[in-house]
């Protein structure tokens, strides 16, 4: 199964991730966020993985953002997103469906890091990262 | 030809390409060296050519179906039709042929990674042909009808025509035949054919290797296949060069 098409995952991926309650998701990098919120970013490729553009994979970086208004409730709510398992566990919900809604072949949420303060429109956000692999 | 990267190729191991799950083929032509060094070659050993070997592995992701079923059960079988071009695998394009057995099939890897694949073939009792590729895989075929003519060249009478014929996909009802023929002519009119070869009927996905020896003083060869059944369809590669008998 090749990859339908970035935008398809990158949509996929935002409402796949819409399905934690209370958690806001865009597919689209933002100019200005409203927390919580996860955010799809920047995609990079690997082509060619198998032969005859068989197969390509992406790698694509998503933020989440939280409010930093209080840092220990903001800690304790990123926390629950990014545990491994669980209601609010982003690498869950995206697993859920390997193939997100047939825009894949198959992915893993590879990676998470980038604990820390990001400033977005002149406002700091508590956040994290997380790495996505794609393959189709 | 010039160099260019290696983007695709197709590997028909029998009826099944694994184009679309591998990432890697070696194709490797090896000769027993024998010294015949003998007094007066000025201090250099001299070699001999003994037997010829040919091996070819193939890697990339593990599929579960089509793969793995084909891989598995071809695991230790001998007198495959095999071949491999490095490259889209066009009418008339370069592609290597022989017959093999498989004496390695292994698949896993660490957490998280894609599932990878190695499969490994060895001649068997067969040339390693240089060929072309008559018919490509690619094309599906409803009805009956004759390929492209290419210039393989004389067959003398110490070679031989061999071929191989990869049926990959097969649909229809009434069992839906396809009858492939290669046959010869002096010039690319095929105006007066020859058939040099004929592979068995075939009513599945399989792959058949055959050979006919010279002399053939024709140099322009195609395939012709007649199709038969209710709606059929195939797509079938087939392979054709001029090798020592």
């Amino acid at each position: 199964m090749a990859i339908s098409s970035i935008s398809t995952v990158r949509t996929n991926l935002a409402a796949a991730v819409a399905v934690i309650s209370g958690l806001r998701t865009s597919a689209t990098i933002r100019d200005a966020v409203n927390p919580p919120i996860f955010v799809v970013g920047a995609v990079s490729q690997d082509f060619d993985e198998t032969m005859g553009r068989g197969t390509d994979a992406l790698t694509i970086a998503c933020h989440l953002y939280v409010s930093r208004a209080d840092d220990k409730a903001g800690q304790t709510k990123l926390d629950g997103y990014l545990a491994g398992s669980g209601a609010s566990s982003i690498k869950t919900k995206i697993e859920a469906d390997r193939t997100l809604s047939g825009a894949c072949a198959t992915l893993r949420v590879v990676s998470q890091a980038g604990y820390a303060y990001y400033a977005i429109a002149g406002t700091d956000y508590l956040g994290a990262e997380f790495t996505v692999r794609v393959w189709g | 030809m010039a160099i260019a990267a290696l983007t695709d190729a197709h590997i028909y191991t029998a009826g099944v390409d694994l184009q679309g799950y591998s990432n890697e083929v070696v194709l490797d032509a090896a000769v027993e060296d024998h010294d015949s060094t003998v007094f007066g070659t000025s201090g250099w050993r001299s070699k001999e050519a003994g037997l010829k070997e040919v091996t070819s592995t193939v890697s990339g992701f593990f599929d579960a179906s089509t793969l793995d079923a084909h891989l598995f059960s071809t695991f230790a079988t001998t007198g495959i039709a095999y071949s491999v071009a490095p490259s889209a695998a066009a009418d008339g394009d370069l592609a290597y042929t022989t017959k093999v057995m498989r004496p390695t099939y292994q698949f896993g890897g660490a957490v998280g990674e894609l599932l990878p694949y190695t499969a490994s073939v060895v001649g068997y009792g067969t040339p390693l042909v240089r060929g072309t590729i008559l018919h490509p895989g690619a094309t599906a075929r409803t009805t009956s009808g004759t390929g492209t003519g290419r210039q393989l060249g004389a067959v003398s009478a110490t070679q031989k025509l061999y071929a191989a014929l990869h049926v990959l996909s097969v649909s229809g009802t009434s069992t839906p035949t396809v009858t492939v023929i290669i046959q010869s002519d002096s010039d690319n009119t095929f105006a007066t054919p020859t058939t040099v070869l004929s592979f068995t009927a075939a009513t599945a996905v399989g792959g058949q290797f055959s050979s006919v020896a010279g002399a053939i003083t024709d140099t322009w060869y195609r395939v012709s296949y007649t199709i038969s059944g209710t709606s059929p369809s195939f797509t079938f590669a087939v392979v054709a060069g001029v090798a020592a008998a």
